[in-house]
């Protein structure tokens, strides 16, 4: 591939729109990370900043480490991190009262050390090398580079990790299984105590619903025929919640006149 | 010059004419998808598709198209507001990405300038397809959420769920393609497939490629998650007017792409039927579009015709297929893959290839007997017994009579 | 008895030699699971797509409707131009989705609308409630209501489906005089319903 890059350290007008452009969208997405109210949002504007980094990359032309975080960060782990929010749910009614003892003190503490560190330990290793561009570098092409040194030289600790992924992958499974102590009640089984229940007389199922000409729900028991409501077409769970309706509403009403 | 160092020199509205097209062909694709889908599934069903709108219906997918724009947009009160917008536009962005690495002409003269219709290659365009696809996955699972009700809750997860099993065997079968021609981009793939396809050469890669491909896309037999008798609408319930559509046109956008990206990766490209190879010269090489548009459009033809003859399978039974029986099968067919490639460049003796390939089929025709004596096995001992003689008498049973009657 | 075969693949039918071969030319006996027969529901797919067609094309073909198909009724007149109907209200009585509304009234000598002493005033078919089953028709003592061949019957709003008594009262045929007119001179009502009467009288003419 032809690399019309420009010399180390300069930067070709499409690539500075572009960043003028990513950059302070990537920051406000990440500030609105931290302020917006609903999780979910802040997850996707986390999302929005992880692509925004892989754009860059492939700008840098780092391509395979550009579209590995689309697809593994972006495309996998925020993904589970959004089923969660989803499914489990971050309230911003959830307490926000510290339990732990001096957590905040600590925490700040912490922070400032650790950025601190960073910091210093970066500068320190970037001050005095110049900036080397990929073509400087002999390298095949992205993939072949990193395939050699990951399997020559890196290739104890790869295989280490891969060993730790296929742990934690069975643990999880393990973790997450659950032998139940009598077996699921499947359809044949139900269809079976169907018919050697007590009586025959739900075989073919409880009745339905009342239905009048003027209201078909489930929460209105069916009519017995002297009136009554049935007891088994009453919603047990409805009439616990008080949402049942009376029949009566909606049955006819004699006219006293016809009677005449 | 190879067309990856090609595209390097195409200036910018060169490019920007290349993406119009791309976008312009599409949309254009989609509404031709959506009438052909119509017609031929109605011919499977020995009727005649919709033939009102314009000669032969052919403007059916227009008025489709421009009747949902004019209906009237509903936002369900508990609906998040936001991402509920967001959603299909996310969908709808991801698959249109998908095009920007696909070749669809080999080396053509576009008004002056010598270059390829293909957006950009980069050297790893195909891992860039996937990454557009895994991202589509956000507008799926988005757009169940931000409903607020629980069918499209439900089925967009499942959705999801499915894409992403059947991404992983999808990116799985690629892996030999990558293995064989020895590049991730997709234009290096389809100059490695002037000979021999790689459809037939990686026949189990394309098989799986091709079910995959249906799973990802969520069509039939894979449809549950949509499937209107089950989960109503799955994530797109609560969707109308011009965000459905969107969504209407994500789907047919991403059935042409997984179509465009086995063309591209399984059939050969732009490339002309072996034999027929003189017509890539015709019309200053635009004639390759054809050979493209064509292998598209087949790989459709078999999507709808899947559609019209399988009934649709269980979730649970699809997902295990996906996860126990597709995944395992790509991995053994990667190592055999390598291997045979490995053995080949280093040259070594025909024989020795010969003995490998033979013990790799003696040992799978091994596994399947074995297996299939157990299923044998495992089927006698449930085998209902026979039935004793009762004590009272009763009608017999119909082959005793049929044996009575006939000798 | 004592030994327990392997479970045949399906249930023994008791099938004849013949159809067990007929099964096997059709593909029948393949194994559910068998790959061929799996294969096999392709290839009914795809050669359906070339065989005719069962559309028809209804605006621009119209099948012909069976003899006696149920369609719009038909209020029928005798050969003079009186009306058949003599609001007995036996259709609405009849009818069992109550699509009915008849009402009768004295013919008077002035104004005479059928033979004999009652006439339909007013009459009524709710077609959004008519379930086209033909029990009026089956009720209806003079044969005035009658079924056409009629279906084409779909309209707009809810009131103009309500058919009303000229909307369903038949054709004026050549000779007919137009109700109300006296009945023709020296007959009875039983001479009309036996068909005795098989055009008008100058008489009958209304000045």
């Amino acid at each position: 591939m032809i690399t019309l890059a420009l010399e180390s350290g300069a930067t070709a007008t499409p690539e500075a729109v572009l960043f003028w452009f990513l950059a302070p969208l990537a920051v406000l997405s990440a500030l609105g990370m931290l302020l917006v109210k609903k999780a979910v949002h802040s997850a996707l504007l986390l999302a929005w900043v992880m692509v925004t980094l892989a754009i860059f990359y492939i700008a840098q032309d780092a391509l395979f480490l550009g579209i590995v975080q689309v697809v593994v960060y972006t495309g996998a782990v925020m993904m589970l991190f959004l089923f969660i929010l989803m499914l489990v749910g971050v309230d911003s009614s959830d307490s926000l009262v510290e339990t732990i003892k001096g957590q905040r003190a600590t925490a700040i503490t912490a922070a400032v050390g650790v950025g601190g560190l960073l910091i210093s330990l970066i500068s320190r290793a970037v001050q005095a090398k110049p900036a080397v561009g990929l073509k400087d570098l002999e390298i095949v092409g992205n993939v072949q580079s990193i395939a050699t040194e990951l399997f020559t030289k890196y290739v104890w600790a790869f295989e280490v990790v891969s060993a730790l992924l296929i742990t934690a992958a069975l643990g999880a499974m393990v973790l997450a299984h659950s032998q139940k102590p009598i077996a699921r009640n499947l359809q044949r089984d139900k269809s079976i105590a169907r018919f050697r229940g007590a009586s025959l007389a739900t075989a073919a199922g409880l009745p339905s619903s009342g239905v009048y000409s003027r209201h078909n729900a489930v929460d209105v028991p069916a009519l017995l025929p002297d009136g009554t409501p049935a007891p088994s077409s009453i919603s047990a769970t409805l009439n616990a919640r008080g949402n049942m309706i009376d029949s009566k509403l909606f049955e006819l009403e004699l006219k006293e006149e016809e009677e005449n | 010059m190879k067309i990856s160092e090609l595209l390097g020199t195409d200036p910018g509205w060169i490019i920007t004419v290349k993406a119009l097209f791309i976008f312009v062909l599409c949309v254009l694709l989609t509404l031709v998808a959506i009438w052909g889908e119509r017609r031929l599934v109605a011919r499977m069903q020995q009727r005649l598709g919709p033939n009102r709108v314009g000669p032969f219906g052919l403007v059916q997918g227009l008025a489709d198209g421009v009747k949902l724009a004019l209906k009237e947009d509903l936002i369900p009160k508990a609906a998040d507001r936001i991402v509920f917008v967001i959603a299909p536009i996310i969908s709808v962005t991801a698959c249109f990405l998908a095009f920007a690495v696909i070749p669809m002409t080999g080396v053509v003269n576009l008004f002056g300038h010598e270059t390829a219709m293909q957006l950009t290659d980069i050297p790893v365009g195909v891992l860039y397809i996937l990454a557009a696809a895994s991202f589509g996955v956000y507008g799926i699972v988005l757009a169940g959420w931000s409903s607020g009700s629980t069918y499209p809750l439900l089925g967009g997860l499942r959705s999801s769920a499915q894409v992403i099993s059947y991404e992983v065997a999808m990116g799985l079968s690629l892996v030999a393609v990558f293995i064989y021609s020895g590049s991730m981009s997709t234009s290096a793939i389809v100059e490695a497939q002037h000979d021999w396809w790689f459809a037939v050469v990686l026949f189990p890669s394309f098989v799986i490629y091709m079910i995959s491909m249906v799973g990802e896309t969520n069509r039939a037999p894979f449809d549950l998650a949509e499937a209107e008798g089950e989960l109503v609408g799955g994530f797109h319930t609560e969707y109308s007017s011009l965000k459905f559509a969107l969504f209407f046109l994500a789907e047919y956008v991403n059935i042409i792409g997984v179509s465009a990206l086995a063309t591209t990766l399984f059939l050969g490209g732009y490339h002309a039927l072996p034999g027929l190879t003189f017509t890539e010269q015709w019309w200053g090489g635009w004639f390759t579009m054809i050979w493209f548009l064509a292998k598209v459009i087949a790989f459709f033809f078999i999507f709808v015709w899947l559609r019209g003859t399988l009934p649709r399978l269980r979730y649970d039974q699809f997902m295990k297929f996906g996860w126990k029986v597709l995944i395992p099968v790509s991995l053994l067919w990667i190592l055999i893959v390598a291997t045979l490639r490995v053995l080949s460049q280093q040259n070594t003796s025909r024989a020795v290839t010969l003995a490998f390939a033979s013990g790799v089929v003696v040992l799978i025709l091994a596994g399947t007997s074995l297996y299939e004596r157990s299923q044998k096995k495992s089927k006698a001992e449930n085998a209902i017994g026979d039935i004793p003689q009762p004590s009272f008498p009763v009608p017999q049973i119909p082959s005793q009579r049929a044996e009575q009657l006939h000798g | 008895m004592a030994e327990n075969p392997i479970t045949p693949r399906y249930p023994d039918l008791g099938l004849t030699a013949a159809a067990k071969a007929e099964m096997k030319i059709t593909g029948q006996d393949l194994e559910a699971k068998s790959f061929f027969a799996q294969l096999q529901g392709f290839w009914v797919t795809f050669i359906t797509m070339f065989k005719k067609v069962t559309t028809v094309n209804y605006p621009e073909v119209k099948e012909p409707t069976a003899e006696r198909f149920h369609g719009r009724h038909q209020l029928n007149r005798y050969d003079d131009g009186l009306e058949k109907c003599i609001g007995c209200e036996l259709c609405a009585w009849a009818c069992p989705a109550d699509a009915i509304m008849v009402e009768g009234a004295d013919n008077t000598e002035e104004a005479r609308f059928s033979p004999g002493e009652r006439y339909g005033k007013v009459y009524q078919i709710n077609y959004l409630r008519c379930v086209f089953c033909g029990l009026c028709i089956e009720a209806c003592p003079t044969r005035a209501l009658t079924m056409t061949n009629e279906y084409e019957l779909a309209d707009s709003t809810r009131e103009k489906l309500i058919f009303e008594k000229d909307d369903l009262l038949g054709p004026m045929r050549a000779g007919m005089i137009p109700a109300p007119h006296p009945m023709y001179p020296g007959t009875t009502d039983t001479d009309y319903y036996k068909g005795a009467i098989t055009g008008p009288h100058p008489s009958q003419e209304v000045k």
